[in-house]
């Protein structure tokens, strides 16, 4: 085990997967010589080269074109785009191209590609840099989506991901950068598609992904102070859904509050509560809470994006109305 | 007096009209201080109108689609729609005259079938023990039946016979019924209480019950010296109180010993004995759950040794942990539960035997095992007299009355028949 800060793990595991398979590159805006925006890249060009670490034009649409035909081509291209807010520049590709190509040609080609970007607010970045587009791409069949909210399964979900011959969107958080956890050594993968549970309690259960996961674990540190135990599932997989993880806890604790830090109308956290509703409904001991974005542009001024976005407080008051 | 309903020329300023796009009550409706009662419409916007207090809509002088100008009076709260001194444009409801008579009936019946609201984990709940949910108080939002709400009505019901009530012998329905006012007589096991029985009961026809509590338990005082035989006479003495001259005696684990002891008391006649996972056939008891058990201060530590009663943990009641450990909170019974392990279980030994009492015993015996005990084994019965009939229950650990009730209550009744029959 070793102490890492989320940016550190996500590098690390750029770095091993370009050791172990030089099909491998990266690409991206100010990602090679500058290192990223945010420095998950840092150094990977001085020890790669800049074949394998490309910086690309700003041309979102262009660069996850060129992402879809690369990984066609047999490659295995991660593109970083270096805001979530960019992704509806990326969604032709991704919708009529990376997630649908498998399909309609019989399997006889697949799409190593993998596609990161990084959401949320909580920095003052204003409207145009500040969204989680989670449901925006989970919506897409054919696409795979993960949300890590630790460095370990920053690490761990990269490695699997870029393992994987289909698309994968992975979508990191500004906030959690630089969050720092124990990260286990060697080659660590973590299967896409499972939760996990963050915590355990047993009297209601509180669903999140991402950042939102660190703040439902306040919450629940809240609610222990009040007697109430809350169980916290980090899905870490955003699709596909870990439907059996979340059955059980919910048969555990019989309470649902879901967290998604999207807006709330046809948000991710709405197909979270419709998924619990008709795989749940006889455990239910009250309706799902749902926790989300306002549905306004995320404002600039500090008190008013705390004001839109969901935290720890607003967590803990959808567990007590839900035990209410 | 009644309220009225105004379009304020403070909901737009530009605005010189406007139309009622929908009225939210009808009338006759109760409404609240802060609902919105109507929407109207400028070409700007939809304007929502809130109820200024608590009543009943009792006029709307401005139906939808009407255009209405500033200041004018669109509807009026009162306390009643009779209390309205002006409905105008309103329907008169049926207040008088035959027909009110005649529509007397379906209004009871809706009100008899009205939603009750509940949450699906409770109306499940209900459903299994078989309880009407009409008659239960919901303490949800909104008056909504949770899950809660059943377990206190099961406690309640326990609770509504309390074991030493001569009147619910006497009162029974089933006394007239069966010709008999004999009663069963349910003792439950170690750490346990009088609740234990209340997935049987739902299955026992009206047979009158008894619940007596064991020394130590529920709301039983502990004994200073909680040796077997002090069990079983106060607990006689609760069979005693209620007036019964005869019973048939039904004990579970440890309260199957205590049963098999008063088999023989010469004050209340024991009619038959069915006996699930008794003590005191044999040595071995797990040690283990006694002390995790009685160790156990929090859910997550006493689950786990709960979970081992049951074949099927699934099948135990939600909620078990907490109800234990409120039960230890509330009324201090950890430390004379401890007291009785030490006494008849000490290191995992039992030291009690009931052999000599069912040998002895001339009246219809029956014992039930679940094959799956993994507290008391189930070959302890391999030594019963040859008089006693032995059911091996499989899929079943040491709880049959929880995992199997409706099965343990048809075995429990084919005894008390064949008592009945002599």
């Amino acid at each position: 085990m070793a102490m890492m800060r989320y940016a550190e793990a996500l590098r690390s595991a750029l770095r091993e997967e370009m050791q172990r398979d030089p099909s491998v590159w990266l690409m991206g805006e100010d990602i090679a010589v500058y290192g990223g925006v945010f420095k998950v890249s840092k150094d990977l060009m001085a020890e790669f080269g800049p074949e394998r670490v490309r910086d690309t034009p700003i041309s979102e649409q262009t660069l996850t074109a060129m992402a879809v035909t690369a990984a066609m081509a047999g490659t295995r291209p991660v593109l970083e785009i270096m805001y979530a807010d960019f992704l509806p520049l990326s969604v032709d590709a991704l919708m009529n191209q990376a997630s649908i190509y498998n399909y309609i040609w019989n399997g006889q080609v697949t799409m190593p590609f993998v596609l990161r970007t990084q959401g949320g607010g909580g920095a003052g970045a204003g409207a145009q840099h500040s969204k989680s587009l989670d449901a925006l791409v989970a919506h897409i069949p054919g696409l795979k989506v993960v949300a890590p909210a630790t460095a370990a399964d920053a690490k761990g979900l990269l490695k699997a991901a870029i393992r994987d011959d289909h698309p994968v969107i992975f979508l990191e958080h500004k906030l959690l950068y630089n969050t720092r956890d124990e990260v286990p050594d060697g080659d660590h993968l973590v299967e896409i598609g499972k939760a996990r549970i963050a915590r355990a309690g047993s009297d209601v259960s509180i669903i999140a992904s991402s950042k939102m996961v660190v703040d439902a674990l306040k919450a629940a540190d809240e609610l222990a102070k009040e007697g109430i135990s809350a169980e916290v599932v980090d899905l870490r997989t955003l699709r596909p859904l870990d439907r059996e993880t979340i059955k059980a806890s919910i048969a555990r604790t019989h309470h649902a509050v879901v967290v998604n830090e999207g807006w709330r109308f046809c948000g991710y956290a709405a197909e979270l509560s419709a998924t619990i509703m008709e795989s749940c409904f006889d455990e239910l001991d009250a309706p799902v809470e749902r926790v989300a974005t306002h549905d306004i542009p995320i404002p600039y001024s500090e008190p008013l994006e705390s004001t839109v976005l969901p935290d720890a407080a607003k967590i803990a008051a959808a567990a007590r109305r839900a035990l209410a | 007096m009644s309220h009225e309903i105004t379009l304020a020329g403070g909901a737009g300023e530009y605005m010189e009209s406007a139309t009622v796009v929908s009225w939210a009550a009808k009338v006759g409706d109760p409404v609240k201080a802060d609902d919105v009662v109507v929407v109207v419409e400028t070409a700007k916007a939809a304007t929502e109108i809130e109820a200024g207090r608590d009543g009943v809509l009792a006029a709307i002088l401005a139906p939808e689609g009407a255009e209405v100008g500033i200041g004018a009076v669109l509807g009026r709260i009162a306390d009643s729609i009779f209390a309205d001194e002006a409905p105008v444009a309103v329907p008169q409801p049926a207040v008088a005259g035959p027909e009110a008579v005649v529509s007397d009936a379906p209004a009871k019946a809706e009100a008899a079938t009205r939603r009750i609201s509940i949450s699906p984990l409770a109306r499940r709940l209900a459903r299994q023990a078989g309880l009407d949910i009409s008659s239960i108080a919901g303490t949800g939002p909104g008056g909504r039946i949770k899950s809660r709400d059943i377990e206190r009505a099961l406690r309640e019901l326990t609770e509504a016979v309390p074991a030493a009530a001569p009147v619910a012998v006497v009162q029974s329905p089933a006394v007239a019924r069966t010709g008999t006012a004999v009663p069963l007589v349910l003792l439950h096991g170690f750490g346990a209480n009088a609740a234990a029985w209340n997935r049987v009961r739902a299955h026992l026809d009206g047979r009158p019950v008894l619940t007596p509590e064991l020394p130590g338990h529920g709301w039983e005082q502990a004994l200073a010296s909680p040796t077997l035989e002090a069990l079983a006479e106060a607990v006689l003495g609760q069979i005693e109180a209620s007036g019964a001259r005869e019973c048939d005696l039904v004990g579970h684990s440890l309260g199957g010993a205590v049963a098999a002891v008063l088999s023989a008391n010469q004050s209340v006649r024991v009619r038959s004995l069915t006996l699930i996972a008794p003590a005191g056939l044999g040595q071995e008891i797990d040690s283990g759950f006694l002390a995790g058990f009685l160790s156990a201060r929090t859910v997550e530590s006493l689950a786990p040794w709960l979970e081992r009663l049951a074949a099927d943990p699934g099948k135990l009641p939600r909620g078990y942990a907490q109800a234990v450990l409120r039960e230890r909170e509330r009324f201090g019974v950890g430390a004379a539960q401890a007291a009785i392990a030490q006494g008849l279980f000490p290191d995992g030994t039992q030291t009690i035997r009931i052999t000599d009492d069912l040998d002895r015993f001339a009246g219809p015996l029956k014992v039930i095992w679940g094959r799956s005990d993994r507290i008391i084994p189930q070959t302890h019965q391999d030594d019963l007299p040859g008089h006693a009939a032995c059911h091996r229950l499989g899929g079943v650990g040491h709880m049959p009355s929880i995992e199997a009730p409706a099965l343990v209550a048809q075995l429990i009744l084919q005894n008390t028949r064949s008592a009945e029959a002599r």
